[in-house]
């Protein structure tokens, strides 16, 4: 309650402060409260980061950000909600890499990388490797060198994107795993866990904690840096495999959207990501915090969706 | 001891209390609004984790959690609209029960069996959780759809009058649940190009429209007149208590549910809408009357009542003992975890056992604060479904519209609501058990996701669903199941059949037309 | 005898599902169903497989409704489409259309002051609670819960 408590008191300092300073008060953006809209339902990893993320821009914009979920297709309702919502700055929402450049090659969506105009991104999704701890497989190359010998390798994953990035690895060392879908990372450290799988793709959040108790074993980074929580791990680049997947989360308003406006909310975002409460929230969810501005982040979705095009269609996964 | 006297200490400083009991309260009550449900409760005290501590905020989450499973069979029981998918299976029961003026009775046992179930699921959580959470792991693809088609075994029982409808509505159930995401591939199926499809339909959208509104919509078709309260009166004191018959009646369907439900919550990924089902159709299979299933029974009431509430502490036992969410509340419960920089699973154990002893010993004390708010708030809800019925179904079913919405947000929503009262209102009308298209719906994603998950793990061989041996002892239980089934249906239809010959003999006799 | 409304109503239903069945199988499920991974088992087999059982239970539903089987089954639910049923009905629909233009606000009050009419009322009751009732809903639901309901007025 305290929340909305503040929002009111805020508008009615807002209110007193427009009356008492006239017409050139009236023109500065924003002057209500913005909307944003969460693509992923509450509590998750995207929300928790974007509730933090608009709790620091609240005091950048001096105006309060309502965070609202709209989940569903994958994440692709959220940004088919900004989209398509009133180009006033008034609305921005999550835009993060998967339904951006990833499902809009499984799925038709209404949108396309240019219908926003991009905020920045804020965080990198890192993606890791690991078996479980008593596996005959010890290493990435134990992994290569038994799927060449014959063995048919199953590896767990949740999503397209870690199915992407461990497929990029086989590719570059020549052999085939078998991929075994879940719904969840849940399900695919469950997998590991009970030895339903060879190996397994996920966040680094779904291994470290059992690689501290003792039931699975890292074996790689799948990402350009090594994961939070697991220093020694090498990536594959460092392991001598010239593959890396990263994935983003950034916020975009509507294409549009006055350039003026779009200047004060980019400008919001990054003093938002400097807050030490952001970045603590950020780390303990095991996202890195990493900063673009809002045409860095519009070239590595533009990038990042021609590259996935071309796994996803070696993977068989495309819409037709 | 220390530490759980420390944690006592916590969880009774004013403020932790504060929370907690807020969380129950407002879980009761939104689940008792029909439409509105506990998620949503747990959703509203998500910003609060953010600034709370770890205790306060996981223990109003899950007071909010509790509460609505219980409020959800209010709602269930008052207006026959069940405020949760959990206490679809205690409308039937419950309502007959509020018809005939014992709505009172019926709420009361609702609550004892509720909070029975929670606290024994809570003490096997407590005593138990770090050994009972490898079991999770003994579940595997093969095992996980043998367990689909055990609980589908109970559409025999709660198939009503004709096997072959509920077969049907079952089958049809499984078929909606087609539309979404293919499970190997992650492609839409079924979408039509419909933005909205492609996660496929959700639970609750559909449930409103299914059992609330097509409900109302009979109901209001049916109004004679429109100035009587909607529930009767008794002021037999019997009829608002539970006596000592219907308490010897309710131990041991409480006792079944209980264990049943903390079973269904130690396995991830089940969830209490199954609890309650299964806790009611052992309650039936068990029961001395089964006749009187369906029409008001006071053991069904406490199987379905006790059944779902078990599975909310028990579905912590994976979180706490192997750091895997068994359920979505569950799963938010993780985001609240981490905020705090603590990760669930043994290690917590070690590295924040004050956060754990704070943990339990607030659930223990919710259950308590369950009891005293249900037991308070019964006459309040009993008198706001009193009011007249042309006034009180309008009302309701302006209610499920707002709950239809408020779940995403969404328009299209609603829609989907309203073309599953249509929906429902032919089912009722040609006496399809919606329960049974509601089992199917509900089973339709473990089933289909292990079944191939399986097919894929062992290459396409068959011979893998029955390559485990507990995968084997729960296929002998959905044959047994299936058979112990198809025998009392024969039973009743001969009792049945026994019952009209006698009273065709008569009539015939009557009119002396032999 | 087909004055049997049971038997009709049957009847009806299991061919017009029997058929719906069939139509899905063979018409939509190739075009709404991808191939997805070649896998061991194929993304269609399962669909086809739940809908073998629909077929099934269909037919069952078909001729045991023939067969009279399903007569007995009447109860005071068995009153087909009424006058009054149709209005509501006809209400809902309209309610819906309200709800997701104009808005909750109008829609709630429409909904409660015109069901209230049709269940009988006629007193001032159902103008009061649809004044009253979905603005403090609104109000409750924007405040607590952090759920703006669909609205033109406050947009």
């Amino acid at each position: 309650m305290n929340i909305k408590l503040k929002k009111i008191a805020l508008s009615a300092a807002i209110g007193l402060a427009a009356l008492t300073s006239g017409m050139a008060q009236a023109e500065t953006f924003p002057e209500k409260e913005v909307t944003v809209v969460v693509n992923y339902g509450a509590g998750g990893g995207t929300d928790l980061s974007t509730r933090s993320l608009a709790e620091a821009m609240e005091e950048a914009l001096g105006k309060p950000l309502k965070v609202v979920n709209r989940s569903g297709g994958s994440g692709t309702v959220g940004p088919t909600f900004v989209a398509f919502a009133d180009n006033d700055g008034y609305t921005i929402g999550v835009t993060s890499f998967s339904p951006m450049a990833v499902t809009p090659h499984m799925q038709d969506v209404p949108y396309k990388v240019d219908s926003f105009r991009y905020l920045g991104g804020f965080a990198r999704y890192l993606t890791g490797i690991a078996v479980p701890a008593d596996s005959p497989y010890k290493t990435t190359q134990d992994l290569i060198d038994a799927a060449k010998s014959g063995a048919n390798i199953k590896y767990g994953a949740a999503s397209s994107i870690e199915s992407v990035a461990i497929t990029r690895l086989a590719t570059a060392a020549g052999v085939e795993f078998k991929w075994i879908r879940y719904k969840s990372g849940q399900e695919v450290s469950t997998a590991a866990l009970s030895k339903e799988v060879d190996v397994i793709v996920g966040d680094p959040k779904e291994i470290a904690p059992f690689v501290k108790t003792g039931e699975m074993r890292a074996i790689a980074s799948a990402s350009n840096v090594r994961l939070p929580g697991l220093p020694d791990v090498l990536t594959l680049k460092e392991q001598g495999f010239d593959v890396a997947t990263e994935s983003y989360a950034g916020i975009a308003a509507p294409a549009g959207i006055d350039e003026d406006k779009a200047a004060i909310l980019e400008a919001a975002m990054k003093e938002a990501f400097k807050a030490q409460s952001f970045q603590d929230t950020l780390t303990k969810l095991g996202l890195e915090p990493a900063y673009f501005s809002g045409a860095e982040y519009q070239k590595l979705i533009e990038d990042g969706f021609a590259d996935m095009g071309a796994d996803l269609a070696a993977l068989g996964i495309t819409k037709k | 001891m220390d530490i759980v006297l420390n944690a006592v200490q916590t969880v009774f400083a004013l403020e932790n209390l504060i929370f907690l009991v807020g969380g129950v309260a407002s879980g009761v009550i939104l689940g008792a609004i029909p439409g509105l449900s506990a998620t949503m409760g747990i959703a509203l005290i998500i910003p609060f984790t953010l600034t709370l501590g770890p205790v306060p905020a996981l223990l109003m989450m899950m007071g909010a959690y509790k509460g609505g499973i219980y409020g959800g069979s209010v709602a269930a029981i008052l207006v026959k609209a069940p405020g949760t998918s959990a206490a679809a299976a205690t409308v039937a029961d419950g309502y007959s029960l509020a018809k005939k003026g014992k709505g009172i009775k019926a709420l009361k046992v609702s609550l004892v069996a509720s909070v029975i179930g929670d606290t024994f699921s809570d003490i096997v959580l407590i005593l138990s959780a770090a050994q009972l959470a490898r079991v999770a792991l003994e579940f595997g693809a093969v095992e996980y759809t043998a367990v689909a088609i055990v609980a589908l075994t109970i559409v025999g029982s709660a198939s009503g009058k004709s096997l072959i409808k509920g077969i049907f509505a079952a089958a049809a159930g499984l078929s909606v649940a087609l539309i979404g995401l293919d499970p190997t591939s992650g492609l839409p199926r079924l979408s039509f190009s419909v933005i909205e499809f492609y996660g496929g339909l959700h639970l609750l959208p559909m449930l409103i429209g299914l059992l609330i509104m097509s409900e109302l919509i009979i109901q209001m078709e049916q109004v004679k007149s429109v100035s009587v309260a909607h529930l009767p009166n008794s002021t037999e004191r019997d009829d608002n208590r539970i006596t000592k018959s219907d308490a010897k009646l309710m131990a041991r369907p409480i006792f079944g549910g209980s264990i049943i439900g903390t079973i269904i919550g130690i396995i991830p990924g089940l969830g209490p809408t199954l609890g309650a089902f299964l806790g009611y159709d052992s309650a039936y299979r068990f029961s001395k009357k089964p006749e009187l299933f369906g029409k008001g029974s006071v053991e069904g009431i406490a199987g379905a009542e006790s059944g779902n509430n078990a599975v909310s502490g028990a579905n912590l036992i994976p979180l706490m003992g192997l750091g895997i969410p068994g359920d979505i509340e569950a799963a938010i419960l993780v985001g609240a975890f981490l905020i705090h920089g603590l990760t669930p699973g043994p290690l917590i154990f070690q590295e924040a056992p004050d956060v754990v002893y704070g943990i339990y010993v607030g659930l223990l004390f919710a259950n308590v604060a369950l009891l005293m708010i249900g037991w308070t708030l019964i006459p309040v809800f009993v008198k706001a479904a009193k009011i007249r019925v042309g006034l009180l179904f309008p009302a309701v079913f302006v209610l499920s519209l707002v709950g239809a919405y408020s779940f995403q947000q969404s328009v299209f929503d609603v829609g989907i609501a309203l073309v599953f009262a249509a929906v429902g209102y032919l089912m009722a009308k040609l006496h399809v058990p919606k329960t049974s298209f509601l089992i199917g719906f509900i089973l339709a994603t473990l089933l289909e996701d292990n079944f191939r998950r399986s097919l894929q793990l062992s290459d396409g061989a068959y011979s893998t669903f029955f390559s485990s041996s507990l995968g084997n002892v729960l296929w002998v239980l959905a044959l047994v199941s299936v058979i112990s089934a198809i025998l009392q249906r024969k039973s009743r239809r001969d009792k049945k059949e026994a019952m009209m010959s006698n009273r065709e003999i008569e009539t015939i006799a009557s009119n002396g037309k032999v | 005898m087909f004055s049997n409304l049971n038997r009709m109503g049957n009847i009806a239903a299991a061919t017009v599902l029997l058929v719906v069945g069939i139509v899905l199988v063979q018409f939509i499920f190739p075009s709404q169903i991808p191939e997805g991974l070649e896998g061991d088992i194929s993304s269609g087999q399962y669909p086809k497989f739940i809908m073998f059982i629909w077929i099934l239970s269909a037919i069952a539903w078909l001729v045991s409704a023939l067969l009279g089987q399903m007569d007995d089954e009447g109860s005071d639910e068995a009153s087909w489409i009424t006058k009054r049923s149709a209005l509501i009905i006809f209400i809902v629909a309209i309610g819906y259309g309200v709800f997701a233009t104009v808005g909750f606000l109008a829609a709630g009050f429409m909904l409660i002051a015109s069901l209230s009419y049709v269940c009988g009322e006629r007193g001032v009751g159902p103008w009061v609670l649809a004044a009253i009732m979905p603005p403090a809903v609104f109000l409750f639901l924007d405040f607590f819960l952090d759920v703006t309901l669909p609205t033109i007025l406050l947009s």
